[in-house]
């Protein structure tokens, strides 16, 4: 089945193989689309946006899209430029700006976004003590479940949960499953935005 | 954990086979005892089902029907959508409240809590009132007391049925006061058919011949995605083809031995039929009229559409204030087991096997998104799943599902007892059939009206009586506010296609308020999974709130503009692309009243937007409050 294939971004022609999504053959064309939810994991993604690119004219997310042959991808138009920003301008809104260390405040450096146009009364959310040395900023979580998939690929499925929906999504951790310090570093250093740290002051819960 | 709670647990997982895929059932089942799914009534489910805790959690908090904390054991629910309110619905509240609650707001220890509630699927009978599965429409001010005092002192809800509803809603099994208010019947939905003669019709021929007889009828989807049916049945054999081609391939390679190796083509080989019939979009209430007066006739295409596909198992989605339905269709189904209509061998086909299971679903609906109802059915957090895969290749527990509305299968039953070219007889060159349209706001005769396909918005409005109206409100993948000026404009899918909802306002109604309305319910059905859904209608909601009230700035007009091309273009799923489309077009159409609204530069008003915590309250598909 894996066969090379051509496509075209913003009139590259480019090649890749069967099996890959849109956003890895650019990336192994040493091309960079901006993403935030995918992270490294083959699977997910899809929630952030950010790489959204007009595929055959449509707009789709092309961290899922598959690559197919003769595939016409457009990323680099005014109009998908403005959306990015929105986007990011929309979390930003939620998430206020950190130290410029994480991978969010990267993005917004990259696209030259300074601060939000859509500032609004922030609610209060809490900075959580959850299991473990874990620490949880919610109002910097943006939801896009890489935690999640870092705790399933360290073997400790159901640990972390995007729960709720719409304006009140937010993060759950299970104190009842059993984790251990390496598997928690895993999915700390999953998290994009700095929601998730580890606190190293203490041992265990306060 | 308590043994009272453990038993409680074991009786109602066993109720429902112990199927971690009825966990939707077993958590309404419990919240209806309890009044809540607490953390230890989770840990307990997810242990008996083999699910775990996270997966038993997230549906809680998913669906707005539960609650992990005590929320007062009797929820009251109020319609509070945009034509409720036209028709007084917070004056009902005010009154049931002032009955119910002792102290509004301390919700701890009450017996009784009273919610405001979006959309209901009785927008032609509002304001709704639901206690305990029971629907009370049209409630007035004087019988808000009568409720108020009935439920205060103690007594069930059942006896707050004074009178029934015309047609089946006076049926023994259904019992409800539940009105029809079908205005209109036309040649394809409600016309009289014969009981099961279309699928004795449908397994004379090959399954390929149904689906070429439904695509012969121009047969499209009636709900939010208008794909032809015929079309999307293909799409669900190709990829059955498509999986078991690769699996043989693979065996073969292996080299296994024959039995075994069928064993499993059966097993990659499941393949469902999914009816969506939960009214999914504000104003909308076709499914209700049609599981009351035509169920047989959806059941007829629900089997039909698992001939064709070659489907063993359909499930019904319908939403949680048609509870009151659900003993009646179960009657149905039964009823068409034991007349051979569904089961084994169906209509002496051989090997033709087929069930229906009805699922009873919780808000958000998402406005119909299959990966989300297809989700709920699974017994999972409805959440939008990002496509590819698409269901008609991986959809209910990963198999092939032709996911299609109650509307269409009505009319594949039409099409399959009388021939595509009856079918074709109504309708445009474009759009066969016909189309169910439910009628409701300012007008004198809100309900269900089946017309052809081309008839205008003005003919429409004057079978309702509907007189002064100023603007409409269409539903659809592009839902959008009419103006007088565009009412000479036809329904169909190369006019003005629409999902059937039809509000109608009069010319005395602000635009803006009404646009505001729509967006909130909207942000109400919205499952937050992508970015421009979670972050961007929130903003848009309070942004077009602040416009209605001429509280906002001029800046705000070029952000909205923003924000609705983020959603349109940005979206994952159908909701956020149609608030996308719909605040573009509001835009356009509005400009001149969207720019006297706003009031030049100006620090923008932020005193009543609420500042409490994400996630700490949870009144939301709640509208307004």
């Amino acid at each position: 089945m894996s066969g090379a294939l051509s496509w075209t971004l913003d009139d590259r022609r480019l090649s890749g193989s069967r099996g890959m999504t849109v956003l890895e053959g650019a990336e192994s064309a040493g091309l960079s689309i901006p993403h935030l939810c995918r992270g490294c994991f083959k699977t997910g993604g899809g929630r952030c946006r950010l790489c959204t690119g007009l595929i055959n004219g449509r707009p789709r997310a092309t961290c899922i899209e598959p690559l197919a042959e003769g595939m016409r991808v457009e990323f680099d138009t005014p109009e998908l430029r403005t959306l990015r920003r929105t986007l990011l301008e929309i979390l930003l809104a939620q998430c206020g700006k950190d130290h410029g260390t994480t991978e969010l405040d990267a993005e917004a450096a990259r696209m030259g976004v300074q601060e939000s146009a859509f500032a609004r009364a922030q609610a209060c959310l809490p900075i959580e003590r959850g299991p473990g040395q874990i620490v949880i900023d919610h109002a910097r979580c943006i939801m896009c479940g890489r935690c999640e998939r870092a705790a399933d690929a360290a073997g400790a499925a159901g640990f972390v949960r995007v729960i709720g929906r719409g304006e009140g999504r937010r993060l759950w951790m299970d104190d009842q499953v059993q984790i251990d310090n390496a598997c928690l570093g895993a999915i700390v250093a999953a998290c994009p935005t700095g929601a998730l740290r580890l606190d190293q002051s203490t041992r265990g819960k306060p | 954990m308590t043994s009272r709670l453990d038993d409680l647990i074991v009786r109602e997982c066993r109720a429902h086979s112990d199927d971690r895929h009825r966990l939707l059932d077993i958590l309404h089942d419990v919240a209806r005892r309890e009044g809540q799914v607490s953390a230890p009534h989770a840990a307990g489910i997810a242990d008996r089902l083999g699910l775990s805790t996270a997966d038993v959690i997230e549906a809680v908090h998913f669906f707005d029907r539960f609650h992990d904390h005590p929320r007062g054991c009797t929820l009251v629910q109020v319609s509070d959508d945009a034509v409720s309110r036209l028709r007084g619905s917070r004056a009902v509240i005010t009154i049931l409240r002032e009955h119910l609650e002792s102290a509004p707001g301390s919700d701890d220890d009450a017996h009784f809590r009273v919610q405001p509630s979006g959309d209901m699927g009785l927008a032609d009978q509002g304001p709704v009132v639901l206690v305990d599965d029971v629907v009370i429409p049209e409630v007035g001010e004087r019988e808000a007391h009568v409720i108020g005092t009935h439920l205060r002192e103690g007594r069930p809800a059942s006896g707050l049925i004074t009178s029934l509803g015309d047609g089946n809603n006076a049926h023994p099994l259904v019992h409800s006061a539940v009105h029809n208010h079908v205005r209109q019947v036309g040649p394809v939905i409600f016309r009289p058919m014969a009981r099961g003669e279309a699928l004795r019709k449908a397994v004379r021929m090959t399954p390929a011949e149904v689906m070429r007889a439904v695509k012969t009828a121009r047969l499209r989807g009636r709900g939010i995605d208008s794909l032809p049916t015929g079309v999307k049945w293909g799409f669900v054999r190709a990829a059955c083809a498509e999986r078991v081609e690769s699996l043989w391939g693979q065996e073969a390679a292996i080299g296994r031995d024959y039995s075994r190796e069928f064993d499993r083509i059966m097993e990659v080989d499941e393949r469902y039929v999914v009816c969506i019939a939960c009214d999914p979009e504000p104003g909308s209430f076709r499914d209700r009229v049609m599981l009351t007066e035509c169920a047989e006739r959806v059941f007829a295409g629900m089997t039909i559409a698992g001939y064709a596909v070659g489907a063993r198992l359909g499930l019904l989605y319908i939403r949680e204030e048609y509870a009151y339905l659900v003993t009646f269709l179960e009657a149905l189904l039964a009823k068409r087991a034991e007349d051979g209509l569904l089961g084994q061998d169906i209509c002496g086909k051989r090997g033709f096997d087929f069930e229906i299971q009805v699922r009873l679903g919780a808000h958000p609906h998402v406005l119909g998104e299959e990966t989300s109802i297809i989700a709920a059915c699974e017994g999972r957090a409805g959440a939008v799943h990002p496509r590819p895969p698409y269901p008609t290749s991986c959809g209910y527990l990963g198999h092939p599902t032709a996911t299609n509305c109650a509307e269409t299968l009505c009319c594949v039953s039409k099409i399959l007892d009388e021939g595509s070219g009856s079918f074709c007889e109504c309708g445009t060159s474009q759009s066969a059939g016909t189309k169910l349209l439910c009628v409701s706001g300012d007008c004198r005769r809100p309900g269900v009206y089946e017309v052809p396909f081309g008839i205008s918005i003005r003919s429409v409005l004057e079978l309702a009586g509907a007189e002064n109206t100023g603007f409409v409100l269409l539903s659809g993948q592009s839902p959008r506010l009419t103006t007088e000026a565009e009412f000479a404009h036809r329904i169909g899918y190369e006019h003005v296609a629409t999902t059937g909802s039809i509000q109608c306002f009069a010319r005395a109604r602000d635009p803006l308020a009404i646009i505001a309305s729509y967006a909130q319910a909207l942000h109400a059905e919205q499952c937050g999974a992508c970015v421009p859904c979670r972050g961007g209608l929130p903003l848009v909601r309070e942004m077009l709130d602040r416009f209605a009230e001429g509280t906002a700035c001029r800046a705000e007009l070029d952000q909205l503009h923003r924000l609705a091309e983020a959603l349109r273009t940005g979206s994952l799923c159908v909701l956020g692309k149609a608030a996308g489309k719909f605040l573009s077009q509001a835009l356009e159409d509005h400009r001149s009243l969207f720019e006297s609204r706003a009031r030049g530069q100006r620090a923008v008003a932020r005193s009543h937007i609420e500042a409490k915590p994400r996630g700490a309250d949870k009144p939301a598909h709640a509208a307004g409050d």
